[in-house]
């Protein structure tokens, strides 16, 4: 069976928790149990606190897209925004982040070593840089990128129970 | 005599209690800010700087926590890491029946001491 779910929320953080209710909803429906749920739902919303931090929402209007896909045991998160020439830092640190993940045959192994490292940061660094890693452990979920023509960033996470 | 407070940062609550031979603090509700740290690494500087004196235990106790964005995990494992280097005693608690705490919370026993000094302890 296939299910999906579209959610377009403001760049504003408090359209987050909208977007987790609606999400424990959908996987609710769709059978999931709760522990299941929970991980997709963090998945959600790990990558829609990026987009809304790394998006460019200017001029107003523009939006977050998060599509979500149930089919049979997979289940697809992907989240979209604008970006503009700014966010290439950004995209930079993505791709070595994903690939950096990639290189763990296990995910626990690159959030363990993610957590040493954020762990020795000064306290007043609010850097995290742990969501990504975050959802590769906990979802067992495989990420990826890209940027399509419009210069949108679409982020996925592909995560098999 | 127990001396207690509570911090608000809706939707999370911070209840910190300090008892004879330990400070006790309950995370209740849910930690989704933006920027965590701001409310949550004040408190915990706090706790360690007043163990520092007495020797007392910090007790961190999630079992009642909802949820929380991984931003909330950075000023938590900072504040286990320099405990673990230094020689503040701390304990954290979690709920192992609920399959998020579990998972986001074993994975802190990287900074477990041998000795339980830093104990990371699920219920």
């Amino acid at each position: 069976m296939e299910s999906s779910m579209t959610l377009i929320l403001k760049p504003d953080w408090e359209e987050l928790e909208r977007v987790r209710d609606k999400g424990t909803e959908f996987f609710r429906c769709q059978g999931l149990e709760s522990e299941k749920a929970d991980a997709l739902v963090m998945v959600i919303s790990e990558l829609a606190e990026n987009s809304i931090k790394y998006g460019h929402f200017t001029p107003a209007g523009k939006r977050v897209v998060i599509d979500t896909h149930v089919d049979g045991r997979n289940v697809t998160v992907e989240v979209r925004n604008p970006v503009d020439e700014e966010a290439y830092h950004h995209l930079r640190r993505l791709d070595r982040m994903i690939q950096w993940i990639r290189g763990y045959q296990d995910s626990f192994e690159a959030y363990v070593e993610r957590l040493k490292e954020v762990s020795k940061k000064p306290l007043t660094d609010n850097e995290s840089g742990l969501g990504l890693a975050r959802v590769a452990y906990e979802a067992k979920a495989i990420l990826d990128f890209y940027v399509d023509d419009d210069a949108t960033l679409n982020v996925s996470a592909v995560a098999n129970f | 005599m127990e001396d207690q407070k509570t911090y608000v940062n809706e939707p999370l609550r911070i209840n910190v209690k300090e008892k004879a031979d330990s400070i006790s603090i309950e995370w209740t509700g849910k930690s989704v800010d933006r920027n965590p740290g701001k409310f949550i690494t004040p408190i915990l500087v706090n706790a360690l700087s007043k163990t520092s004196h007495n020797n007392k235990r910090i007790v961190l106790d999630f079992q009642k926590l909802g949820y929380m964005n991984s931003s909330t995990i950075t000023p938590i494992v900072k504040i286990l890491d320099r405990a673990k280097r230094g020689s503040t005693r701390v304990t954290a608690l979690y709920d192992k029946s609920l399959r998020w705490q579990d998972l986001a919370f074993s994975a802190l026993e990287i900074f477990q001491t041998v000795d339980k000094r830093v104990e990371i302890r699920g219920m």
